[in-house]
């Protein structure tokens, strides 16, 4: 027994270590552990099909499918560039209104392809406002990682945490989504003193934005409409999923094979795009923490978290918050999410309030989602924005991007501190 | 291997001209092929080709006249053929049909190949008269055809290329590369060091780039602009602008001696590019574009 445990627990480690030291690539590597794992027979091949969660499998790729049909539709552009036209050219209003948006599309949409799809905009229009892009690039990246924490969909620990909790669309938007509205208030009026006095223009500069034709980005106005009633349909599928009772993967993937078909657009090319890595990822983990779980690993660690809180509710769900806001700044908040997740059902076992109040996940998703904020490395979105800035000749490094991030980071787990003691614990 | 027959082109085949002696016959093919190849300098190239056939005349004694020269920059091979009515005297032998060759110093391999198949053909009178009493153009080709001489060459790139392709130093501006995409009409450009390193390349895609940014690769479209700074800073700058800063190491690069098929392959690989350049080691020895493959091998 003792070498089974052993295995399970070194490849483990040795993953997530190379992962955080970016040494192999995430997918590579686990599916690299995954293979030990089986040639060593610490899991028969039938074990570890069986961890693998095909439900959040395929809601990832149709998610990614269908926010890159409607990513050829041009209205993310349009939007961005409307807001800036109605923001009047003025800088601290067009980045305000940009973080309004960025959060909500990350509500809906996967982090790194919002920033995909606003970022270069943003770039953009701090150049043609002659001011440094680097505010647009950082507060976006903050509020696309706040925006995701939202919503069951808007963050892969959402999704991993709302499967194995059985948290709904709803229960996300009622619980995180709320939180989340308090945390950008404060976070907006945080990018006003951080950055209100580095982005200034001139009257000429604002023309040169108020000279933007946003409606001739949509060239293709029925693929529009198209896909409006599919993400319609979708959204309204995911509200009332309690009630209808189907599950968000069956919604997702209809919604997908619809637009697919609406759209006549091409699969293969769609399927193309899809993140291969992070869905390989994904599954190299779930058989990775299979092996932890088969091995009584997890209930092991588990009943060490309950003895070093005491069993204490506050204790333990301000453990989960800063631990994992802060472990998330640092290495992928994925993994870590994985694991929790199993150690979280051992701790609500022993704690009725916790189980009925949900407290353990929402601190789980707050902690790992707004963690990701706290560091240049934190989030995979963070890395792409940096890059794309980088290559547009705004380099932002991993000091800089954390001279701000602890500020939002702190600020947001702070508020969720008060929000989950006010909501959960008294 | 090709038939001799598809190095021979019926509009440079005459048949029985009034040409006295094989100075006129000189001028006369030159003149041919300068009226297709306006930048020809006629008059140079006869005296080259005269001032040779006086020291190493190429009248043989079966009536056979072969004169040739390599034209520099020319970046072609063409046999100009021509049959006098009468058999005209030069020296001690009579010449009953010229080949007048003509090809630059990147040819050689082609070059001498199709030398050593006009001096087959040469070499059997019952041929020769066959082909000098052909009624027409089409005739003479099919009849050079039906001989079944190979030339038995393997199409190098060094056969085909641009020798004659202009370049530019990592110095020059982007001003100048604009100037010269310009005036040459050649959307690439290779960059070149003193000695003719071949240190980099540039596209007119590469000029664009600077004036928009990698972000704007991102975007869905652009249409929504009337103006970009970069673009507009571009065009004001662009005689500060040196190519080092913007050139790129070529992706890919053949040798001279490479098979034309490979040429081919490539072309197909990389199918955004529209020329390739060619260099023996570090140095630069010419490009092959589109133009080079349709004219110098598709079309032949």
């Amino acid at each position: 027994m003792i070498f089974p445990i052993a295995v399970s627990v070194f490849v483990f480690v040795l993953v997530y270590v190379i992962i955080a030291l970016n040494l192999i690539n995430k997918a590579t590597i686990s599916i690299l552990g995954v293979s030990i794992l089986l040639l060593f027979g610490i899991l028969t091949l039938e074990e570890a099909f069986a961890s693998i969660n095909l439900q959040v499998i395929f809601l990832l790729t149709s998610l990614m499918i269908l926010a890159n049909v409607t990513k050829e539709t041009g209205l993310f552009l349009y939007f961005a560039i409307k807001l800036a036209k109605i923001a009047r050219g003025d800088p601290l209003r067009i980045l305000l209104l940009l973080a309004v948006l960025t959060a909500v599309t990350s509500a809906f949409i996967d982090n790194v392809t919002t920033i995909i799809m606003y970022a270069p905009i943003a770039v953009l229009i701090a150049v043609e406002l002659g001011i440094t892009p680097v505010p647009f690039i950082v507060t976006m990246v903050i509020f696309s990682n706040i925006g995701g924490t939202a919503t069951l969909i808007g963050d892969p620990p959402n999704i991993l945490i709302g499967y194995s909790a059985g948290l709904s669309f709803g229960d996300f938007i009622m619980n995180e989504g709320i939180l989340v509205i308090i945390v950008s208030l404060v976070c907006l009026f945080l990018t006003t003193r951080i950055f209100g006095h580095q982005i200034k223009t001139t009257p000429e500069r604002m023309q040169r934005i108020m000279n933007f034709n946003e409606t001739s980005v949509l060239t293709d106005k029925k693929k529009i409409i198209q896909t409006g009633f599919v993400w319609f349909w979708v959204i309204i599928g995911f509200l009332f999923q309690d009630m209808i009772h189907v599950n968000p993967t069956i919604i997702a993937m209809s919604g997908t094979a619809l637009i697919l078909t609406i759209t006549r657009s091409s699969p293969e090319r769609f399927f193309a795009e899809v993140e291969w890595i992070t869905i390989f990822f994904f599954i190299g983990l779930f058989i990775l923490v299979g092996a932890l779980e088969k091995y009584m690993i997890i209930n092991f660690l588990g009943n060490n978290l309950i003895a070093v809180t005491q069993g204490n509710t506050t204790l333990s769900a301000m453990v989960i918050l800063w631990g994992g806001g802060i472990l998330s700044g640092f290495i992928d908040n994925i993994p870590f999410v994985a694991v929790m997740i199993q150690l979280i059902h051992n701790l609500n076992e022993s704690n009725l309030l916790a189980q009925e109040s949900n407290i353990y996940w929402w601190a789980l998703s707050t902690g790992a989602c707004f963690g990701g904020n706290f560091t240049l490395i934190g989030a995979s979105a963070n890395i792409i924005a940096s890059e794309m800035s980088r290559k547009s000749g705004y380099e932002i490094n991993f000091r800089e991007f954390t001279k701000y991030g602890i500020v939002y980071t702190i600020s947001a787990l702070g508020i969720s501190t008060i929000y989950l003691y006010l909501r959960y614990l008294i | 291997m090709r038939n001799l027959a598809s190095f021979f082109n019926p509009s440079y085949i005459v048949l029985g001209s009034s040409v006295k002696n094989k100075t006129e016959g000189v001028r006369f093919l030159v003149r041919l092929l300068a009226q297709d190849i306006h930048e020809l300098d006629v008059d140079t190239i006869c005296n080259t080709i005269l001032e040779r056939e006086s020291l190493y005349p190429t009248t043989y004694a079966n009536g056979v006249s072969i004169p040739h020269t390599r034209i520099p920059q020319y970046n072609n091979l063409t046999v100009l053929i021509l049959i006098p009515e009468k058999p005209i005297w030069d020296g001690d032998h009579e010449i009953k049909i010229f080949f007048l060759v003509l090809t630059d110093q990147a040819k050689s391999n082609l070059y001498l190949n199709v030398m050593a198949g006009i001096a087959k053909l040469s070499q059997n009178p019952e041929w020769l008269d066959f082909i000098i009493n052909a009624p027409t153009q089409q005739n003479f080709l099919d009849r050079v055809k039906s001989f079944g001489i190979k030339i038995e060459s393997v199409i190098r790139i060094q056969d085909i290329m641009n020798t004659a392709y202009p370049k530019l130093s990592p110095d020059a501006s982007v001003k100048d590369a604009l100037d010269c995409i310009s005036m040459t009409q050649k959307p690439y450009i290779p960059i070149c060091g003193d000695n003719d390193e071949l240190l980099g390349e540039i596209t007119i895609h590469d000029i664009i780039a600077i004036g928009l940014p990698p972000y704007t690769n991102f975007m869905k479209n652009l249409s929504f602009l009337i103006s970009l700074e970069p673009l507009e800073d571009m065009l004001k700058r662009e005689s500060g602008i040196e190519l080092h800063t913007i050139m790129r190491k070529p992706s890919i690069v053949l040798a001279p001696d490479t098979v034309i098929i490979e040429g081919l392959f490539q072309f197909l690989k990389n199918r955004h590019r529209s020329a390739l350049p060619v260099a023996e080691g570090i140095y630069f020895k010419g490009v092959l574009s589109y133009l080079e493959l349709v004219n110098n091998f598709l079309r032949v």
